[in-house]
């Protein structure tokens, strides 16, 4: 394997966890779907790597400004909150 | 005529408000425009699927129901308020091999154009507006096959019975469905409160106990819990809008805001507003008894229900229709 392709697999594994560890409301209100995403970074990220981060990254990081400040996140400390 | 919750709007139709959002104009960053009511603390989420059923005997008739789509909610003072801009999505082509999945590539962007194309410049809109409100119910996603979701449940009006029916919305699954349950029965307590001025004193009271301990939803699995309303109007442009005071609804219309809508000159009682009464809460069921409707009570602890429901809202047992006149049996009923 040239140096090259470790470096693409890298940023596939790196943009695949990275869309994997952002939230399901970010994703929706981002208008994209989760799944698919992660699932073809990770199988077939060589052609999904562009696509992706022309298409769906500036949508997932302007969806996350919007709604960081939810106030029904699960993780969010509120009286109501789940133990 | 049947109430539709949801509708498709577009820019130029300029409606009215009080059964369907109207949308924003250009200035605005929401899709809806927002009104008086509505406050300045709007809770804001999204939605990835929607859906209407009709509460009947032996379940729920689905109406409509869409998926896979980014629909705004809008948690207000005075209503929720969804929209959602792409509702008409097309696609949908699957194609095995290589030659079918060209095809189906193409059959998609093709699909997606047309569909984008069709729904330009119009918007799924709807709203539950508080006094409709019923009862608001959550549940939680508990594993594969169970998400979060919300339930709003709201009642039609028809000449010859009372229909029920539910909005679902499902939630992205790192939400919290129970707290924006919670949430909306919360403001729906406070907003039957803050408008509702000539509400009975028995039924500002239950109010008043929501508002002070509102109940903590707990659902099953694979279940919706969840919080009752004491009273609630039927779903109309009547009831739309909470009914002022001549003088105040004067002074409204002059400062531009959204007027009232007119109702009976003499109104025939203290809960109603736009001709049409509140429905009342199991407890003043021997209202409906004497009106000759007839009544469910539970098969277990003998607690009636109002209309259709078919399980005990406080022991979850099946109910059991009853004749209109047993309640009246009981001398203190009347």
């Amino acid at each position: 394997m040239t140096a090259v392709s470790w470096i693409i697999a890298i940023l596939d594994i790196g943009l695949a966890i990275d869309a994997a560890r952002r939230p399901a409301s970010v994703w929706a209100a981002a208008d994209r779907r989760k799944g698919f995403w992660v699932t073809m970074l990770l199988i077939l990220g060589v052609f999904f790597v562009i696509p992706y981060v022309i298409g769906v990254l500036p949508r997932l990081n302007e969806a996350g400004r919007t709604s960081a400040a939810n106030d029904f996140q699960k993780d969010t400390p509120n009286p109501f909150g789940k133990s | 005529m049947s109430f539709n919750v949801l509708t498709i709007r577009s820019g130029l139709s300029a409606g009215d408000g009080a059964l369907y959002p109207v949308l924003s104009d250009t200035s605005s960053s929401e899709v809806i425009a927002l009104e008086e009511y509505d406050g300045s603390n709007v809770s804001k989420l999204v939605a990835t699927a929607v859906k209407v059923c009709e509460v009947r005997e032996v379940g729920l008739k689905t109406l409509l129901r869409l998926r896979e789509v980014k629909i705004d909610v809008y948690i207000t003072d005075g209503r929720l308020a969804l929209a959602c801009e792409k509702y008409d999505k097309g696609g949908g082509w699957v194609g095995f091999g290589g030659a079918g999945a060209l095809v189906a590539v193409t059959a998609n962007a093709v699909s997606k154009a047309r569909a984008a194309s069709r729904s330009r410049g119009k918007v799924l809109v709807g709203h539950i507006r508080y006094p409709w409100l019923k009862s608001v119910g959550a549940t939680s996603k508990t594993g594969v096959g169970s998400n979060e979701a919300i339930r709003l449940e709201y009642a039609e009006k028809l000449p010859n019975a009372m229909v029920r029916k539910i909005i679902e919305l499902t939630l992205p699954k790192n939400i919290d469905a129970t707290l924006v349950a919670q949430e909306i029965a919360r403001r729906a307590v406070a907003f039957r409160l803050a408008n509702y001025p000539s509400m009975r004193d028995d039924e500002r009271a239950k109010f008043a106990g929501l508002s002070q301990d509102l109940p903590k939803l707990q659902p099953a699995p694979k279940k919706f819990a969840f919080v009752h309303m004491p009273t609630y109007y039927p779903a109309s442009a009547r009831t739309a809008y909470p009914r002022l005071p001549q003088s105040e609804t004067a002074a409204r219309d002059e400062a531009g805001k959204p007027a009232e809508v007119p109702g009976p000159a003499d109104p025939t009682g203290p809960t109603e507003h736009g001709g049409v009464a509140a429905v009342t809460s199991p407890a003043d069921l021997d209202v409906h008894a004497r009106s000759g409707q007839a009544t469910k009570f539970c098969t277990q602890c003998g607690i009636p229900t109002i209309f259709e429901d078919n399980f005990c809202q406080s022991c979850g047992a099946p109910t059991r229709t009853a004749p209109a006149a047993v309640p009246d049996a009981n001398p203190e009923s009347s």
